[in-house]
């Protein structure tokens, strides 16, 4: 525990002669320099400069606001050095109220004396004593009961602000400890005794954010997975931006959003698009590139699967065009499966029927749909 | 001069009303009717014309306050600095509040210790100033400059007289339930659940409520438009805990777009979130809240072509996910 030195320069006047063993005592005020300028005023008793024993009490007001008393008893060991001049000195030791504040003190006086009437001493002391105990997190600022609400097991196992708990928690059986909580602020569980004495800190500068997606989709914030359960999950993340990733379904995106302290931010994020793959009129083949977009949808698949559905342009004749539907359905499936999917997680879906009215172009078509697993 | 007008502001006015007399009104608000009389400058025997004001004699200080504030709010007293607006500011005659872009504040008006007042909620980008705010024979008379954006008046049986002047014109309601917004050249007005009076050019329209009309400056105010119904609420529920944010609701025939709106009290007297849907298509898929309610409520109202805010549904409440910031609250069985 690291110690407080304090200096204290003392005076005494004497209101008895002093003897070689005669008794004398003596009213002694002083400074103390410590973390503050304090003036103190105290008494002392001595019974003569060779071998005395020394007592006082003094009141230290600036030391807190309510003043403390210091009480103390000294040693002091004396030397005559001249008629009427001795040297003494000696360790203290003492003791502060309230209790609890012990410490220690060592000096050196050196005594004055004109053999009649009084005696003068001059110290300078150095006393040592405990800091005051840190403050304890739970305890940092006066309780502020609104607004707390406590947990209380027994009976009645509810939530209840304290200011109503009162007899509750007198009724709980000693040791029992409950929770208390109170928005915006840090939760804890205490003593129910002392439940009423806590103040709960601040919670640190995080934001809720509630995350919702599809329920197959792979999530991330700030680098770390999310559980989602019915795609959605909800966590607390530090004050900032952060960074939002998702992928399944054939896409990878990111985003960042702006977390604050104390809010939450919901945050809906999109179902996978479909991905279209465009044929020239009677072709069925892929190109380089359509089995690159493919390939690259492959491997963000997740726990996904892929419906392919083909489609053709109504010119020519109907039995034609379905089977030019199917071959490119089924030419975007092997390329699917080709890049690295389970066959059982590519399935063929219905094919499009011509439509007159839409352009022939969007008709010659695959279109890879995710769909859930 | 200036001292004169600034006198003659900090006192509330009365907007006189179809079969309002000088003398009714005196008697309605405790003052002499011969003083009313002369402080206004009328003539022997003279009446007031409806749509006109009076000016009650003697002023008082504002009794105002803020109740809420949600986001950025600046508050301007007289003859001193801007600051920060907080809950529970006094409010004196001629303080200018305002909100920023994310910002919502609550102003009570007139409120008796105790017993009842009228409250304001401003929108973000709002700017006021609270003109006057007292009591008089029991009665409550508030009256406020709102320069720009929107307010909207809580409904509140057996209210206070609320006063709302804009460049264009004045709004005057008993009793609160509706909004009043100031735009270019113009301010719309809204009566939700009780009819409100509306002045432009010295024409006063009796608007009724489930109605809206406009005045543009210099003109007398416009016909009134009925409201657009408001929207069936279909999900969430009410009550539930919101893991995702999937809202839906019926469409409501003729709205070009929707405002999505939450608050922190099923009156909607103190909003956090007010949100001008792009389109009638669009739901809201991300939005943030301030924690510290635990508990929302949410609705929405229709837009109309002619940039009328429709009725409004009751709102629903929900909460946020155990274990966020706010999570854990409850709605009201």
């Amino acid at each position: 525990m690291p110690a407080l030195p304090s200096v204290e320069v003392h005076a005494t006047a004497s209101f008895e002669e002093a003897e070689a063993v005669a008794p004398g005592g003596g009213l002694r005020g002083g400074l103390l320099l410590a973390e503050h300028l304090d003036l103190g005023l105290g008494g002392e008793l001595f019974a003569g400069p060779g071998g005395l024993v020394r007592a006082d009490a003094r009141w230290l007001p600036g030391e807190a606001a309510a003043g403390r008393l210091s009480a103390w008893i000294g040693l002091t060991g004396g030397i005559l050095f001249a008629d009427g001049v001795k040297g003494a000195g000696g360790p203290d030791v003492g003791i502060e109220l309230p209790l609890g504040r012990l410490g220690a003190r060592v000096g050196v006086s050196v005594l004055f004396s004109d053999e009649v009437w009084g005696l003068g001493s001059l110290g300078l002391s150095w006393r040592a004593r405990p800091a005051a105990p840190a403050p304890t997190p739970v305890a940092a600022a006066p309780p502020t009961l609104s607004g707390l609400e406590v947990w209380l097991p027994h009976p009645v196992c509810v939530w209840k602000p304290i200011e109503l708990a009162g007899a509750d928690l007198a009724a709980l059986p000693p040791g029992t400890r409950v929770r208390l909580a109170q928005r915006g602020r840090m939760s804890v569980e205490v003593d129910a005794a002392a439940a009423g004495d806590t103040a709960l800190v601040e919670a640190p500068a995080q934001g809720g954010l509630a995350v919702a997606a599809a329920a197959a989709d792979r999530v991330k914030v700030a680098g770390r997975e999310l559980g989602l359960k019915d795609g959605a999950a909800s966590l607390l993340a530090a004050e900032g931006v952060v960074r939002v990733e998702l992928s399944g379904g054939g896409r990878a995106l990111a985003d960042e959003v702006v977390v604050s302290r104390g809010r939450v931010l919901w945050l809906n994020l999109p179902d996978p698009p479909d991905l279209l793959v465009f044929f020239p009129a009677g072709g069925a083949e892929l190109d380089a590139e359509d089995r690159a977009r493919i390939a690259g949808a492959a491997a963000l698949l997740g726990d996904w699967a892929f419906e392919v559905s083909g489609g053709a342009s109504p010119e020519g004749d109907a039995a034609g065009n379905t089977l030019l539907a199917r071959r490119r359905a089924e030419g975007v499936q092997a390329a699917l499966v080709a890049a690295g999917l389970p066959a059982d997680r590519v399935r063929l879906g219905e094919a499009f029927a011509p439509d007159p009215g839409r352009p022939v172009e969007e008709q010659r078509v695959a279109r890879i749909r995710p769909v859930p697993r | 001069m200036i001292f004169v007008v600034a006198a003659a502001w900090a006192a509330p006015h009365l907007l006189v009303r179809p079969g309002d007399s000088l003398e009714s009104l005196a008697a309605a608000w405790g003052v002499d009717a011969a003083e009313l009389r002369a402080h206004n400058g009328l003539a022997a025997g003279a009446q007031p014309r409806p749509g006109s004001l009076l000016e009650l004699p003697a002023r008082s200080e504002a009794m105002a306050n803020l109740s809420q504030v949600t986001g950025e709010v600046r508050v301007r007293r007289p003859g001193q600095a801007e600051a920060a607006g907080r809950p529970g500011d006094d409010l004196p005659a001629g303080t200018v509040v305002c909100t920023g872009a994310d910002g919502f504040a609550t102003l009570r008006l007139a409120s008796i210790p105790g017993g009842p007042h009228d409250e304001v909620s401003l929108l973000p980008g709002t700017c006021l100033v609270v003109e006057a705010a007292e009591v008089r024979a029991g009665r409550r008379a508030s009256e406020v400059e709102l320069s720009a954006g929107s307010v909207a008046v809580r409904d509140n049986a057996g209210g206070g007289e609320l006063l709302i002047r804009t460049g264009a014109g004045l709004t005057a309601g008993q009793g609160g339930g509706f909004r009043v917004t100031v735009e270019p050249a113009a301010a719309r007005t809204e009566a939700i659940s009780d009819p409100v009076a509306v002045v432009g050019a010295g024409e006063l329209l009796e608007l009724p409520a489930a109605h809206g009309a406009r005045v543009r400056e210099g003109q007398a105010p416009g016909a009134p438009v009925r409201l657009l119904d408001a929207p069936a609420l279909a999900s969430p529920a009410t009550g539930v805990v919101l893991a995702a944010a999937r809202f839906d609701w019926a469409p409501v025939a003729a709205a070009l777009g929707y405002r999505f709106f939450v608050a922190t009290d099923p009156d909607f007297a103190f909003p956090v979130l007010v949100d001008r849907l792009p389109d009638a298509g669009w739901r809201p898929t991300r939005f943030e809240l301030p924690a510290e309610a635990g508990a929302w409520w949410w609705r929405v109202e229709a837009i109309d072509a002619d940039g009328f805010v429709g009725m409004p549904p009751a709102g629903r409440c929900f909460t946020a996910p155990a274990g966020l910031s706010g999570g854990g609250g409850r709605c009201p069985p």
